[in-house]
């Protein structure tokens, strides 16, 4: 795919803090390398955190199970500030060595808002988040009821060689012929299908799985909620296609 | 002049060698069929000794001139006793796992190292083909995969449940730059503090119970991540194993089964098997782009790869393969500590220097190990380290390797310290006798390593093997140069050179190089002529040209002569003054020249001054001659009377050093013609050294000398009186050219051997020496008369002012 026949303009990175923008950020360069796209980052000071941080109940919790005290709105902002700061300069020099276009931005926002502002028709969403163990096993491409033909899988499955890890396909039953024959093609075949039967049964099968990322490919209608998706899913998240439009 | 007194001239016949084409039976010396080697029984014996006996320590020491063709048959020797030797094993180096900088030498059966390699390289393709394969396998995957689902599922599980508790307590669990916040929420927003307010205590009190809780949950499913981790960790490890084990063995079998009889080959196996299936993962580097190279990976050589570096065999000793007999005989040519004990070499690695066992590589100890090493003893002394290495390297029995450098600790760096490889073969040094006998003198470690001595002879006694075995040797050198045969006439040339070459009629050379150049120059000539055979001309011609070349010197000071700018008279007679003889070795060419020697003598208190020494131009056996024809003085004349002599010696016209003894017969002649003031005849000259009773003795380079002298003749028209006295001693040394040969058969030219310098005063003034009679003087007339009568009256006089002396004193 070629940088001026790309259909996609960037490749948006987002995250709420350094650790989850550094546990997408190889992912991210991956894409916008496949899609001949741009790389932004975006480090969302989300309002929903301060708030909690004002709050004098919460509990804090590090991501290696240690109580942290001390949690106040000044010091959330700083770790905010320390890492948009850590973020770009990563950013900077992933995207300087992968030869890509990149620009950064440090959002105050909800998550979802920000990028609803920000993301423009044609534009990837990455939504970065650490895996609390290292490695997943396989990305996850939710089709739900898209052609299979269709651009996405092939992109997927381009992804799926780079990283190395095998790729689990949700598409509803009536695609289901097509897919297996495509991916019946792939070296190795170690591609699996599974049945898309909706929203709520993809959160749970998501819940019991440890993908490496998952990558939303469906129509507008089948997107979840971006948040329950992440809950769910508990790795990077990628929207593409209508799904990215639809956010 | 008187009439002719002194010795007889010596005829032709005595001049030189009779060596003559008709003691030759053969058409051509193509006939003859070698003898084997002559005159070198005593040499050959004792390399044939080292060669054979199973003894240590009786190394060799080849004693002889460049040239003898010592190396030539100390090869042969070796050769022919290597034949019947067995072959001696192969050496390899390999990898010690459990300790890299100690490699191990493994010692296998000859032709077997190589094997052992190559055995050990396709175990290395063919794993690093299998392995893959293996960890690519379905039956691996889905291990795996049960491993890894297993050890997810279990976390993801656990984390699902914190999380779904968390929602149903109305409990929400934020990722923030500084971890995770849990915090209440109501309506599916974050709770903030006036909405709590709001609530009652209760309430309130159940929301921070649900935080607390939720709170420890998430803390205790993060804390359980590194276990788990772990024991995943383990899982797959143990997975690995079992998957490598299986295929290490399969692989492995093979070689373990060709090398079954071989322990040391099985303790190193084990070892590889081991590090094999611990290092499993090696196997599973992907290459990607130019690195995977153009072939397929089937024909790749994946033993070559650095990280495979570590099974490789290094064969220090390969025998050859099949077929192959006998053990080693290297040559050494330069040997150098490296290539003597073998070295290790260094790689640099950004800036530092580093090694492996790769880098061990041999010396000719390792190569000649079994077998017989030849070494040049002057190039083993003179290279730093070497004798000491070779020394240690027989004391012990075993080839260490260690880098001088370390040693002296002129550098810093990590280093192997090799298995020494046990040694069993026989050195033998060639060298001059300088060498062994300073060897022998000096250092103490020398006869107990170096038991036998192979001393070459120079030359052959003409009656010990014949003419028939010389001429057969000869034969020999010119089939084995590709040189054309030799007619009879130039066999009986080339052994007239022979006895030149070693100064005497009754010996032929051994210089089996200089022989060889001789024939090689005649066969230039004989081709230019266009003849099959080499004749007499043509070894003539190459003497004559070999001369010709080197003769400019020659020609030099004889031109001098000649022009008279250096003067020697060759007729006439003259008081004091004789013809010494001396011989000049420049380079590789001997040529004799005349020199004036004067004497001069007066009243004096028993001194000869030699002026040579005087300044320092005289050499010590020089002097030793003077002090001995002083002794001879001394007691042959007025021995009731003090010495009142004061003499004189030079040689005239020299500006040069003088040595040796051989003028001392002239000097004493000039003196003695001083004294009695009685010419010497200038037509004749004169060497030879006297002792202190007058008998005259040998001197070297007799040949020379002569020639010398009649070449200055001939150039100024040969009398017939002119000639040379010579030693008696030295007539068996006479070997003379065929142009003084000719001159002296013509009557032209006289060679006159003294036994006593009575035949030296006679033949030089035409007058009796004179013997003393009963009465105790020298017969009246007689040359000792005189020089007697002079001596007495110098004593005389000498008494005379004496008593002059100490009258004055008196009337004083």
């Amino acid at each position: 795919m070629s940088e001026t026949a790309s259909p996609h303009a960037r490749v948006i990175l987002s995250a709420t803090c350094y650790a989850d923008a550094e546990a997408a950020l190889h992912l991210a360069v991956l894409l916008a390398r496949t899609a001949g796209a741009g790389l932004h980052g975006i480090l969302v000071s989300d309002e929903t955190i301060l708030s909690a941080a004002a709050h004098p109940h919460a509990r804090a919790v590090s991501f290696s199970g240690q109580a942290v005290t001390q949690v106040t709105v000044e010091t959330m902002h700083a770790a905010f500030r320390a890492d948009a700061r850590l973020f770009q300069k990563r950013l900077t020099e992933a995207a300087q060595k992968a030869v890509l276009e990149t620009s950064f931005s440090a959002i105050r926002g909800r998550m979802m808002a920000v990028l609803a502002r920000s993301a423009e028709a044609r534009d990837i969403i990455v939504i970065g988040f650490r895996r609390s163990i290292k490695d997943g096993d396989a990305l996850v491409l939710v089709l739900g009821d898209r052609d299979a033909g269709h651009d996405q899988l092939a992109f997927a499955l381009q992804l799926s060689a780079l990283t190395r890890k095998r790729l689990i396909v949700f598409a509803t039953p009536r695609r289901e012929g097509e897919v297996v024959a495509i991916l019946a093609r792939q070296r190795g075949n170690l591609h699996e299908y599974r049945p898309y039967l909706g929203t709520a049964n993809l959160l749970r099968e998501l819940e019991r799985m440890s993908p490496a990322a998952v990558i939303i490919a469906t129509g507008q209608e089948e997107v979840p909620p971006v948040g329950a998706l992440i809950n769910a899913a508990r790795c990077p998240v990628v929207l593409t296609g209508p799904a990215a439009d639809g956010v | 002049m008187a009439k002719t007194l002194g010795p007889e001239p010596l005829p032709a016949a005595k001049l030189s060698a009779q060596v003559k084409a008709e003691d030759f039976t053969f058409t051509t010396s193509a006939e003859l069929r070698e003898s084997g080697w002559i005159g070198q029984d005593r040499a050959l014996g004792a390399i044939r000794m080292a060669a054979e006996m199973r003894h240590g320590d009786f190394n060799a020491f080849v004693l002889g001139n460049p040239g003898s063709g010592r190396r030539r048959m100390t090869r042969a020797i070796l050769s022919e006793a290597a034949m019947n030797r067995p072959r001696p094993a192969d050496w390899v180096y390999v990898n010690n796992f459990g300790a890299p900088h100690k490699p191990v030498a493994i010692k296998l059966p000859a032709g077997m190292g190589t094997a052992f390699r190559k055995a050990m390289e396709d175990l290395i393709d063919e794993l690093a083909n299998d392995i893959p394969a293996l960890f690519d396998s379905e039956d691996y995957q889905t291990r795996r995969r049960g491993i890894e689902q297993s050890y997810s599922e279990e976390h993801e599980a656990e984390m699902s449940k914190v999380f779904e508790q968390a929602r149903a307590r109305d409990v929400a669990i934020l990722r923030t730059p500084m971890g995770f916040t849990v915090v209440g929420t109501r309506d599916g927003e974050v709770m903030t503090p006036e909405k709590r307010r709001s609530l009652s205590d209760d309430e309130q009190a159940a929301i921070d119970a649900a935080v607390d809780e939720t709170e420890q949950e998430l803390a205790a499913a993060l804390k359980a991540v590194p276990g788990r981790e772990k024991q995943h960790r383990r899982e797959v490890e143990d997975l690995n194993y079992a998957m490598a084990t299986g295929g290490v063995d399969v692989a492995i079998r093979t070689l373990r089964e060709a090398f079954s009889g071989i322990r040391a080959v099985q303790d190193y196996l084990d070892a590889v098997r081991g590090d094999l299936i611990e290092n499993a993962e090696i196997f599973l580097v992907r290459e990607d782009g130019a690195e995977a190279g153009p072939f397929p990976v089937a024909t790749t050589r994946h033993y070559a790869k650095p990280r495979f570096q570590r099974y490789t065999v290094n064969v220090i000793v390969a025998q050859d393969g099949d077929g192959a007999t006998g053990a080693p005989v290297i040559e050494e040519e330069l040997p150098t500590l490296a290539n003597l004990i073998g070295r290790i070499e260094f790689a640099s690695e950004m800036g530092a220097l580093v090694t492996n066992f790769t880098m061990i590589k041999p010396g000719a100890l390792h190569r000649a190990n079994g077998g017989f090493l030849i070494l040049d003893a002057r190039q083993v002394l003179s290279e730093p380290l070497a004798w000491d290495a070779l020394k240690r390297c027989l004391r012990t029995r075993e080839i260490a390797i260690y880098s001088p450098a370390e040693r002296f600790s002129l550098i810093s760096t990590v280093s192997l310290a090799p298995d020494p490889v046990p040694l069993d073969l026989r050195v033998i040094m060639v060298g001059e006798r300088i060498f062994y006998y300073l060897l022998a003198a000096l250092d103490p470690d020398f006869t107990q390593l170096f038991k036998l001595e192979a001393d070459f002879n120079d030359h052959i006694a003409v009656s010990a093997d014949g003419p028939a075995a010389y001429a057969a040797m000869i034969a020999g050198i010119a089939r084995d140069g590709g040189l054309r045969p030799l007619d009879p006439p130039a066999m009986a040339w080339v052994f007239h050179e022979s006895h030149r070459m070693t100064d005497d009629a009754g010996r032929l050379s051994l210089g089996l190089d200089h022989l060889s150049d001789l024939l090689r120059e005649a066969d230039f000539w004989a081709g230019a002529e266009g003849r099959d055979v080499i004749g007499a001309g043509a070894v003539e011609k190459a003497v004559s040209e070999r001369e010709f070349r080197a003769g400019r010197l020659r020609e030099l000071g004889a031109d001098a002569i000649l022009r008279e700018t250096l003067m020697i008279d060759t007729d006439g007679a003259r008081v004091g003054q004789i013809n010494a003889l001396s011989v000049l070795e420049i380079g590789g060419t001997r040529f004799g020249r005349p020199s004036r020697l004067t004497a001069r003598t007066r009243l004096g208190t028993g001194k000869v001054v030699d002026i040579e020494r005087e300044t320092e131009l005289g050499g010590p056996i020089h002097s030793k001659g003077m002090l001995i024809l002083q002794g001879y003085l001394a007691a042959a004349y007025a021995t009731d009377a003090p010495m009142s002599l004061w003499a004189s010696l030079v040689f005239e016209q020299s500006y040069g050093g003088v040595d040796g003894d051989s003028a001392s017969a002239a000097e004493l002649l000039a003196l003695i013609s001083s004294l009695s003031d009685t010419p010497i005849d200038q037509s004749l000259a004169i060497t030879g050294s006297v002792n202190q009773f007058g008998d005259i003795q040998a001197i070297g380079g007799v040949n020379e000398k002569i020639e010398g002298f009649f070449d200055i003749c001939a150039a100024r028209g040969l009398t017939g009186r002119q000639g040379v006295l010579i030693p008696a001693a030295n007539v068996k040394h006479l070997s003379l050219r065929l142009r003084v040969i000719e001159a002296v058969e013509a009557g032209q030219f006289r060679i006159l051997p003294m036994r006593s310098i009575a035949d030296g005063i006679e033949a030089l003034t035409g007058f009796v020496a004179g013997e003393r009679g009963e009465d105790g003087v020298y017969p009246e007339g007689s040359v000792n008369r005189r020089t007697e009568d002079r001596l007495r009256a110098f004593a005389e006089k000498r008494k005379a002012f004496g008593r002059l002396g100490k009258e004055a004193k008196a009337d004083v």
